[in-house]
């Protein structure tokens, strides 16, 4: 994939290089705001990773501009605003993502693989089975092969989160935004215990396809479900 | 005396002579109404005394001529000798044909004249009536009152006096006055220009202040006894930050500098790890700070609405209970009725999860921690509860955790921002709510008190 970096911190721009070849991204840097619109009209990228404050402008001005092109791709916002408050307004004024800093490179890689997922509409539908494993909203069930568990509703949502995002990588972030809806960073393992939980329900019916990618996230196998 | 003093005193001094000015104003006006309330009045009481002889020598019948005239007169004077009052008569060409006095002809109805007595030979003013008679002949009533004559003569100069001692007086009672309230302002602006200059402990002394100056200066003492207690807790909260940042900032470095020398691959990797779990434990520091200055500022965009509480405690319950199974402990909802509270959904439940995480933090294993949910109706309130049965805390420490970066004495070494409670109590003012910690017999109590809503309102 093709991602345009615009960040005019040099240190920052090149920790993201690195972290977007080491997951086979090519990349361009952009490190102002005049620079990121004039490349993003001249050549075609993938995603577009996006810092708030530019030396010459918002961040959100940037956006709006690449908003006004005729083909756009989605953008990931970076900022060091961390409140809810700013997280809101990026995403009103039309990021795909907003990511807070300092962030892990892997959180950006799993948020980039989502964004541009999401945009090119590959992204499966519905995603209640994935192989043998379906989920039942009725009651809040899973059923792998024939048999059957309860969950309680966390554990279905968390579940559920997964197989849409089956054989992708989901952070621990994208968790706590996604399925607990939390916008503030909790002091213990909430995800990690109730992934525990889940994990062992799971395990309980013959089924082994969460699997930890250790300080990355989690992923499900699809091939551990059939 | 500083400038800013002399120039403060001479702000009052004009001011002063502009209320001096504003007060001579206001008595001269009442002089000029005393004067003209004065002088009307009598002359209607002349005017009166006119009538009555008017009434008596004319009667109800048709006006007599003039002998007939003469002869009422006559009998009027008679019987009322020492009368102030005269009675003439003009014939149609304007020339006097009875009376002892040298007057022109008046017109008719009320007007002033001057005669001439013929036997005292002095000009006097006088108020007459003129009253037509059959054949062109014309009555003339007419009333000499020394008080009408000399009422302005004697009142005016009167007055005049009393305007003069009147302005005078009133300017130096409020220069008085303004020097005074100058004297008594002058303390609390030498106490705020202290303050501003640095001297924070300053207060307005209170000691020959009296009346609404004495109210002013303690409401001004309390306040700035507040402002220094809120500066206090502000330099208390930098230096426990310096101190909660430096902690974790010095085993990173040491880490960083180990991790450079270390010779063993597998070494160096543990390393780089811890590393990164310290800046993990800053980032999480700062990101609490955040969150309480935004919402202690209010402006965290809450989304205010009538929410039921038990399926946020329920979802609480249900994330939480897994983490402290982890740490050995319990978690269970003792209780929940269906109560309501106007709030925001995302940050009672961040209050709720605090409270927990530091039952997970600060208890050992095998504590077990109840939530319940009661509605007060007597109240009109709610009561959300979180217990536990942990070692609890000393009275005078449940006071001082709610403070930022403040621990129990027994989680002194234990990790989290340290800003916990400090957050739960934001989120509970922003909620108009009340938070007390209270000793649980055994462990603690965290007991917030929310403003009961009622659905659908």
């Amino acid at each position: 994939m093709q991602v345009l970096v615009v960040e005019d911190d040099f240190e920052i721009a090149r920790q993201i290089g690195n972290g977007l070849e080491r997951h086979g991204h090519s990349f361009a840097f952009a490190e102002n705001a005049g620079s990121a619109i004039e490349q993003a009209r001249d050549n075609h990228f993938d995603a577009v990773i996006l810092d708030r404050m530019l030396p010459d402008g918002s961040g959100i001005d940037v956006l709006q501009a690449l908003r006004r092109q005729p083909r756009y791709a989605p953008v990931i916002m970076l900022s060091a605003l961390g409140s809810v408050h700013d997280r809101i307004t990026g995403l009103q004024a039309g990021a795909d993502d907003y990511l807070t800093k300092p962030f892990d490179i892997d959180e950006l890689g799993a948020r980039i693989d989502a964004v541009t997922r999401r945009h090119t509409g590959r992204e499966p539908e519905a995603g209640f089975a994935v192989g043998a494993l379906a989920l039942d909203p009725e009651g809040h069930k899973a059923c792998f092969r024939d048999r059957k568990i309860e969950l309680n509703r966390k554990q279905f949502s968390l579940l559920a989160h997964l197989m849409r995002h089956a054989d992708r990588l989901v952070t621990r972030r994208m968790l706590l935004e996604h399925v607990w809806g939390y916008s503030f960073e909790p002091a213990t393992n909430i995800v990690e215990s109730n992934m525990s939980r889940l994990r062992t329900r799971l395990l309980a019916v013959g089924c082994d396809a969460i699997e930890t990618r250790r300080g990355a996230g989690y992923m499900l196998q699809s091939a551990a479900c059939a | 005396m500083s400038q800013l003093m002399l120039a403060r005193i001479s702000r009052i001094d004009g001011l002063s002579i502009g209320f001096g000015a504003i007060f001579a104003l206001v008595v001269a006006a009442a002089c000029l109404g005393l004067y003209l309330v004065g002088s009307t009045t009598i002359e209607r009481q002349v005017e009166a005394s006119i009538q009555r002889d008017s009434a008596k020598l004319v009667g109800l019948g048709p006006v007599p001529g003039r002998a007939e005239m003469e002869r009422r007169i006559a009998a009027l004077e008679t019987a009322h000798p020492a009368s102030s009052r005269g009675h003439v008569i003009f014939d149609v060409q304007g020339r006097l044909v009875y009376g002892q006095v040298e007057m022109t002809s008046p017109p008719a109805g009320f007007s002033d004249v001057t005669y001439r007595d013929v036997q005292s030979a002095h000009d006097r003013r006088a108020h007459a009536l003129g009253i037509a008679m059959p054949g062109g002949d014309r009555l003339v009533i007419f009333a000499h009152s020394e008080l009408a004559q000399n009422f302005g003569k004697v009142l005016v100069p009167l007055l005049f006096n009393l305007l003069v001692i009147c302005t005078a007086g009133g300017m130096l009672v409020t220069l008085l006055l303004g020097r005074e309230i100058g004297k008594r302002l002058g303390r609390t602006t030498m106490a705020a220009d202290a303050i501003a200059a640095g001297d924070l402990a300053h207060r307005v002394p209170l000691d020959r202040l009296d009346g609404v100056f004495l109210l002013q200066a303690q409401s001004l003492n309390r306040m700035l006894d507040r402002m220094q207690d809120l500066i206090r807790n502000q330099r208390q909260f930098s230096s426990n930050l310096a101190h909660d940042l430096r902690t974790p900032l010095t085993r990173l470095r040491g880490l960083l500098s180990e991790g450079r020398s270390a010779g063993n691959m597998q070494v160096r990797t543990l390393m780089m790890e811890q590393a990164e779990r310290e800046c993990t434990a800053i980032i999480q520091i700062f990101d609490a700070l955040l969150r309480l200055s935004e919402i202690e500022a209010g402006c965290h965009p809450a989304a205010m609405t009538p929410i039921p509480l038990r399926p946020l405690v329920e979802d609480v319950v249900e994330t939480m209970e897994p983490v402290l199974a982890d740490k050995g402990s319990a978690l269970a909802l003792d209780h929940a009725d269906d109560a309501w509270a106007v709030a925001d959904n995302g940050l009672l439940t961040q209050m709720l999860v605090n409270m927990l995480e530091n039952v997970a933090l600060h208890t050992p294993a095998g504590t077990s921690a109840r939530i319940s949910l009661r509605e007060d109706a007597a109240s009109g309130s709610v009561l959300l509860s979180v217990c536990d049965d942990g070692p609890g805390l000393q009275p005078e420490e449940r006071e001082r955790v709610l403070r930022p970066f403040v621990r129990g004495k027994a989680s002194a070494q234990v990790k989290g921002s340290g800003l916990g409670l400090a957050i739960a109590q934001a989120i509970v003012g922003f909620h108009r709510g009340e938070l007390r910690l209270v000793d649980n017999l055994p462990g603690l109590m965290a007991e917030v008190r929310l403003p009961r809503a009622v659905p659908g309102r």
